[in-house]
């Protein structure tokens, strides 16, 4: 298969949806846990293609923003920005095999500098640069998280069972730089590098096996899903410690990508996710404070978190690349794939 | 012969060289794999038609009448290998035995017809077919359900491999459709249910078990071996996969060992690469032989179905039986069968001779006409315990548990003639004193 990627199975789900259109809901989930005593963690729930199942179990601890730039495991933020280098670097290598592009490495490197993104792509063993420069501006319009991150995105909030509408307003500059180096293998695979000392291990990103990749970790959206529960449940732990509360916290984080729109199946399809909402559950040992208290807390989380601003608003960004000649192909490092 | 006949039909239409994007990509799911020279009937055709004709290589060199056996390990390559290698379609060009052969998409379309489905895959034993199914359409993290009386060979497949495999599974009564719902959890990906159990012949509700799949959004699997589509088509009835020890009543003849997986092209390309990935592939031989025990399968399976109900109702009313199992006969556990979903219930027949399992040893040994023998579904009728033979792993509470008492004995009921099967069955319950003939 041209770049390991099987195109007849992204061929055949453009058929697909065209026959059914309900085939091309894809739903994905991630559950974030910050405890007092077992810190940040994220798992992802099963996800829905369609009809179809994909039930895969991932699990990313995470380090606490409030503890300073890393504590050996990756931010929230660069779980999203795996996320969003992930499935454009996927998009490019996906695009490219449909129209017969040979890849030797393309690599994507994100940067959130202060609330503002920055890319640099780099792409080996294309000859013309007319061609990536072409497929580059595909991936800026069908890219499902790359569009997420460029558009304006709403993220609705719950607490319990009640909905907070109009929470994901507020603009978030955290005032430091996180950014991650991703690195495409082979098909669906990837792995992402968080710069920065002590941001953890390299994180692996696959399509499950439904989608043509062979669960080698969670995919694209997932990623970005991770880092919007985390980051959220890490401002709920961080604003409750500062109340002298000590909580556990749990919140789930769901969102749906019609997939028409990554495959252009459907040229009048939602390219970005959609129904992005957050789900916090009512804390456990929360006795002491009343249900309008954590209520403002909650909103105040959410307010806070840089990933759920990365989400709901738009901004221009572009995808910066330098043609070849001027490239230096990165280094591949042994026992990745 | 041109490259266009050698590919399965529906493979040119999908190469497109002008793609810009995916959107421009033209390969879509077909039928098969079948090539022009496979003859392919209408579903709606009867199945006895279907038996015979469905599936058969026309051979247009020499006009021979049926299939011929393509006994060959490998094929020349040509661009369309080439293609099907860089578009990952190797599923539609025969390349390599182990990935698919003329002789075994024959038999495919046969079985998928009779079935009622479009696209079927034959491997080299049930359990082949079983676990390239399980394997394949679950995720390291999900859930199954199953039952705890299911084949052997599954409940081991299940129990023993699974937790390392990193799926969980519940088993349950499957006739118990309030325990299968219970033990839905978010990440259930799959139900695998029988549509007859060995050895007590329980008939799960296949069409409610499909409801639960459907509102769980998890595939149902049915294992189909025991009733055949000529009893039941599990997926008329809302089932996604249905798999088949071919050993049994499919290859019809005892003499044969292979598997089937039957369902949409979006399950079974899936578990084709998982089947040829294990190596579970089956012989162009016993491809053919197959084909050919398949083209009787409607004339046998009228005879099982009644060669077992005569010798259920004989034996019901036999006072050395204490119980006979059949749904024919009813009881308590057939009170919901909705039988308007079967045909028939196969060759099988299950009851307990009175004197536990010394009783029903020594009652195998006088009878003249079967063979005490595992399996079942050959023209022969084979007998056998399953308290000593399928479910000796099993402690005793687990066997009295399930409903497996001592003198329990299975009847895989063949296709002789009924008078002959009951005389021999009469003649070993009366007559203790004749012990030893066999
Ligand atoms: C119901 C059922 N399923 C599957 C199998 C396994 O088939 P095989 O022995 O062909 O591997 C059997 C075999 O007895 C069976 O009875």
């Amino acid at each position: 298969m041209r770049n390991s990627f099987n195109t007849a199975g992204f061929s055949e789900v453009v058929h697909e949806i065209r026959n059914d259109p309900a085939e091309a809901d894809f739903w994905y989930t991630a559950k974030a846990r910050s405890s007092p005593s077992r810190g940040l963690s994220v798992d992802i729930g099963p996800a829905l293609f369609g009809t179809i199942k994909s039930a895969r179990s991932f699990r990313v601890e995470v380090g606490d923003p409030a503890d300073g730039p890393c504590a050996d495991a990756p931010l929230p933020l660069h779980l999203a920005l795996t996320g969003i280098a992930s499935c454009a670097l996927t998009t490019l290598v996906g695009g490219g095999s449909s129209q017969n592009v040979v890849f030797d490495s393309a690599d994507m490197e994100l940067t959130c500098r202060d609330g503002a993104y920055e890319t640099r792509v780099a792409v080996g063993g294309v000859p013309e640069d007319k061609v990536v420069a072409d497929l580059l501006d595909q991936v800026e319009q069908f890219s499902p998280n790359y569009r997420t991150l460029t558009q304006h995105v709403p993220v609705a909030l719950g607490f319990g069972s009640r909905p907070l509408p109009g929470a994901d307003g507020a603009e978030v500059a955290a005032g430091r730089t996180v950014a991650c180096r991703v690195r495409w293998i082979s098909g669906t695979q990837l792995l992402s590098r968080p710069l920065g000392e002590g941001c953890g291990p390299d994180l692996r990103v696959d399509a499950p096996k439904q989608l043509t990749g062979v669960d080698w970790g969670p995919n694209p959206q997932e990623y970005l899903l991770m880092g919007l529960a985390a980051d959220v449940a890490a401002q709920l732990g961080r604003l409750s410690r500062a109340d002298g509360r000590y909580l556990t916290w749990e919140v789930s984080a769901t969102g749906r990508e019609d997939i028409g729109g990554l495959l252009q199946a459907d040229p009048a399809a939602v390219v970005h996710l959609q129904d992005v909402a957050c789900a916090v559950a009512p804390p456990r040992g929360a006795k002491a404070a009343s249900e309008s208290e954590l209520t403002e807390l909650v909103r105040t989380a959410f307010a806070h978190s840089e990933v759920r601003d990365l989400i709901s608003r738009a901004r221009s960004a572009g995808l910066a690349w330098q043609p070849q000649a001027d490239t230096p192909v990165p280094s591949q490092e042994p026992g990745c794939a | 012969m041109t490259k266009e006949t050698r590919t399965a039909i529906g493979f040119e239409e999908g190469r497109s060289s002008e793609a810009k994007w995916f959107n421009d990509l033209t390969r879509s799911r077909f039928a098969g794999p079948v090539t022009p020279h496979h003859r392919v009937l209408s579903r709606s055709v009867s199945p006895e038609t279907l038996a015979v004709h469905a599936g058969t290589y026309e051979d247009p060199v020499t006009g021979a009448v049926g299939t011929p056996v393509f006994q060959t390990s490998t094929f020349l390559l040509d661009e369309a290998s080439y293609t099907a290698f860089s578009d990952g379609t190797s599923r539609d060009v025969p390349i390599y035995t182990r990935y698919g052969n003329p002789s075994q998409w024959s038999v495919q379309e046969k079985i998928a017809a009779l079935e009622g489905s479009r696209s079927a895959l034959v491997t080299s034993s049930g359990m082949s077919a079983i676990a390239s199914t399980v394997y394949a359409l679950t995720n390291a993290g999900s859930h199954i359900i199953s039952a705890y009386d299911a084949y052997g060979g599954t409940y081991n497949l299940l129990r023993e491999d699974m937790p390392s495999a990193g799926r969980e599974v519940t088993f349950v009564d499957p006739t118990d459709l309030a325990a299968i719902e219970a033990a839905v959890r978010p990440e259930t990906q799959l139900l695998l249910f029988e549509t007859l159990t060995n050895p007590l012949l329980k008939a799960p509700a296949i069409r409610r078990i499909a409801e639960i799949a459907k509102r769980a959004n998890a595939l149902l699997v049915v294992d189909n071996t025991f009733l055949t589509p000529v009893n039941m088509r599990p997926l008329d009835l809302g089932a996604d996969v249905v798999v088949h020890s071919a050993t049994k009543y499919l290859g019809g003849h005892s003499d044969l060992t292979a598997g089937a997986v039957v369902g949409r092209r979006k399950f079974l390309d899936r578990i084709w690469a998982q089947a040829l990935r294990f190596g579970g592939t089956l012989e162009p031989l016993t491809a053919f032989l197959l084909e050919r025990g398949l083209k009787t399968l409607p004339l046998r399976m009228r005879a099982h179905n009644e060669n077992a109900r005569e010798i259920a109702r004989h034996l019901a009313g036999h006072p050395e039986i204490v119980a006979v199992h059949h749904p024919e006969i009813g009881g308590g556990r057939y009170a919901d069968l909705e039988s308007a979903d079967y045909s028939g219930y196969g060759g099988m027949v299950s009851f307990e001779v009175r004197g536990g399992d010394e009783a029903a040893l020594s009652f195998m040994k006088r009878l003249d006409i079967p063979y005490v023998a595992t399996s079942l579904g050959g023209v022969e009728s084979l007998v056998s315990m399953p308290g000593n033979t399928s479910h000796s792993s099993l402690t005793a509470r687990q066997r009295t548990q399930i409903g497996i008492h001592p003198g329990l004995i299975r009847f895989s009921a063949g296709i002789e003639n009924p008078r002959d099967l009951i005389r021999d069955l009469d003649h070993a319950l009366g007559a203790p004193e004749e012990e030893g003939r066999r």
